[in-house]
């Protein structure tokens, strides 16, 4: 059996959610896997483990200690999820003053001990894989664990959520409605779902960092604002699904 | 000579009569995709594409020309599954393509058939889906263009807007009711026989001839020079960083212009594994824009966003030839119309092939 822990930092839980519900809903997984930890059942083994997914974007210090723990304890460390691979909503405070966003959300800010800037997972530890979304697709993760299983990972197949749409013979909301859509920068992986229900994408799987940079952002935010995109959508999209790029923008 | 409504006789002729399935533009829902068509309700007749770079409407009308879709979608599947394999590689089973119901396309245009010669050159046997589906075509009706849409450019690369050959049945829609009928082949000409349609007078045969004749026009200027002249400087070009950069700089590397395009045949293969342990091979479209298109093991040998965007204009217009002997464009302007970022093959090609960024823009 391996050994597989479901580490969750700072995030919703819909990540882990995905990936239990897949895994408890796949037989022949349930027979090469045992769930040794999972945050939120309050399991505490301290046991070395195959597999560890995370969770989350990384607010404190502790989260950094809590993170090296795990790695130096596993053989192979996957981040699950928009928060874990670039930040995620949690980059939306971002710029704010942190003592006033703390205020804002929670009735007793100062016993909340976060750092003004969310980070990735990558920037704490090595990630020996990564899965984007927000969620992530249950497909993914049982894809990953059958693939973990026989001793291999999946192919990252980095693509624009375009590509999905046009394989599923989709008409583009973009280009035939004027409905502003961020399929072109964003990573493919949902299946298009909201250009199936004729709605632009938001971004939730994150940027394409690999081909977009700043210069190509702008012009693509000038695109989209031609469409009439509220001012402000692309920014707080940005800001919420892509922690890295949006230390491109942020100098603006 | 006829009417809109022996279009309807064709489609039964070709269902009842030679039993086949229909292949083509399928109206429904406020959208023209790729289907079956049953009747000629099926038919995208009452509607009309407006286009420009990156827009897409369609009106009330009675010239449909484009969608996002072409035969590519019938031809080439998205999606293919390959191959099932076991852990020991002991059961390998490829998917049953024999069974493929005889077919006509119908309705598809010059361009298209065009890009069909082209994929058939490219692909022919080798993919074994393709040429299942390829050979259950067993009639293709055309409908040639008698007005273009504003991305239509075949007249510049020569595949429309008439069609000449490599065809059974061809109609083009003078008007909203009157349609003027031509064969191409024994085949066609047995089906025009079986539409007992009253023979086409001069007036009439004139009238087409002027349409085909203006529409050529129109669709001829997209470049500035003539292809071969098009087609040295694309090369001769092809190192100049700088103004292959300065032409991409709107790409954002989404890959839809691959996807729209009727000759576009890059697949790439996915493996999963199935509940019963099976090894899943599975191809689909891919194309030179996206990211991964250079992605091997080990390395990326396009890693840069211009140098896939130049590979694009260079594969369609100086390398397809050298593989095939035919341009790979097929002046359908389905890249122009559906890049959402609104960018012009043509301003492309012109820029390059007159050696100047700003010029031809
Ligand atoms: S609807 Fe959005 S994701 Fe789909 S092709 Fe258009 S721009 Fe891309
Ligand atoms: S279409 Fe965009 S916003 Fe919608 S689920 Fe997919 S990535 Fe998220
Ligand atoms: S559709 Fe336009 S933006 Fe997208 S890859 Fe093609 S040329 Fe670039
Ligand atoms: S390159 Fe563009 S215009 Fe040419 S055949 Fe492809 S989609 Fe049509
Ligand atoms: S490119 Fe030519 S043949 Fe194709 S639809 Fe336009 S006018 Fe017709």
């Amino acid at each position: 059996m391996l050994r597989v822990a479901f580490l969750k930092l700072t995030s919703c839980s819909g990540c882990l959610n995905q990936a239990l519900v897949a895994l408890l809903a796949s037989e022949d997984l349930l027979s090469k896997y045992e769930v040794v930890y999972f945050t939120e059942l309050g399991t505490i083994s301290s046991d070395n483990y195959d597999l560890v997914l995370v969770e989350g974007s990384v607010s404190n210090t502790k989260q950094e200690r809590e993170l090296e723990e795990f790695r130096a304890r596993s053989k192979t460390l996957v981040a699950l999820g928009t928060c874990a691979v670039q930040g995620g909503v949690q980059s939306l405070r971002i710029g704010e003053d942190i003592e006033e966003v703390k205020k804002t959300v929670y009735p007793f800010p100062e016993k909340i001990d976060v750092y003004s800037e969310p980070k990735p997972v990558s920037d704490i530890v090595k990630v020996d894989f990564f899965i984007q979304g927000c969620p992530v697709k249950g497909e993914a993760v049982v894809n990953l664990l059958r693939k973990y299983a026989i001793g291999g990972l999946p192919l990252i197949l980095p693509e624009s959520v375009c590509s999905e749409c046009k394989r599923k013979g989709l008409t583009c909301v973009m280009v035939s409605q004027g409905i502003p859509c961020m399929g072109p920068i964003t990573v493919s992986g949902c299946g298009a779902l909201c250009p199936s229900f004729q709605r632009g994408c938001y971004g939730c799987y994150g940027l394409r960092t690999w081909d977009i940079n700043v210069f190509k952002l702008e012009k693509f935010i000038d695109k989209v604002n031609k469409l009439g995109a509220p001012g402000s959508m692309i920014q707080t999209a940005l800001r919420g699904y892509g922690y890295k790029s949006f230390k491109y923008v942020k100098g603006r | 000579m006829g009417s809109v409504y022996d279009l309807d006789r064709l489609i039964r002729i070709l269902r009842e009569n030679l039993n086949l399935q229909l292949q083509g533009y399928r109206y429904h829902a406020g959208r023209v995709s790729w289907g079956e068509i049953n009747g000629i309700a099926d038919l995208p007749l009452s509607v009309e594409d407006y286009v420009e770079p990156g827009l897409y409407r369609l009106k009330e009308g009675y010239r449909f020309r484009h969608s996002s879709v072409s035969p590519k979608v019938f031809l080439l599947p998205s999606e293919q599954v390959f191959l099932y394999e076991s852990e020991d590689y002991a059961r390998v089973k490829a998917p049953d393509t024999s069974e493929m119901r005889q077919t006509a396309l119908f309705g598809i245009k010059p361009c298209d058939r065009r890009a069909i010669e082209v994929l058939d050159n490219i692909i022919g046997s080798k993919n074994p889906v393709y040429a299942s589906r390829r050979k259950s075509i067993a009639a293709i009706i055309v409908e040639e263009c008698l007005e273009p849409n504003n991305n239509c450019f075949c007249g510049a690369v020569g595949s429309g807007p008439s069609i000449e050959g490599g065809f059974d049945v061809a109609y083009a829609r003078l008007d909203e009711k009157r349609v003027f009928f031509k064969y191409g082949s024994e085949l066609g000409r047995d089906i025009l026989v079986k539409l007992d349609l009253k023979p086409a007078g001069e007036r009439e045969v004139n009238e087409y001839r002027e349409k085909i004749e203006s529409t050529r026009e129109l669709t001829s200027r997209a470049f500035s020079r003539v292809m071969r002249e098009v087609q040295e400087n694309l090369l001769s070009k092809a190192r100049d960083k700088d103004l292959w950069l300065k032409v991409s700089e709107d790409c954002v590397g989404c890959g839809n212009c691959n996807f729209v395009c009727p000759t576009c045949f890059c697949l790439e293969f996915e493996y999963s594994i199935n509940e019963q342990n099976m090894g899943v091979k599975t191809a689909q479209w891919t194309g030179c824009l996206l990211y991964t298109y250079g992605q091997v093991a080990g390395g990326h040998f396009r890693p840069e966003l211009y140098t896939r965007y130049r590979h694009f204009v260079l594969h369609k217009f100086v390398f397809y030839p050298k593989q095939i002997g035919l341009i790979g464009c097929v002046g359908c302007g389905r890249c122009i119309t559906w890049c959402p970022m609104g960018i012009d093959l043509r301003g492309s090609v012109n820029s390059v092939a007159q050696g100047g960024v700003n010029a031809g823009k």
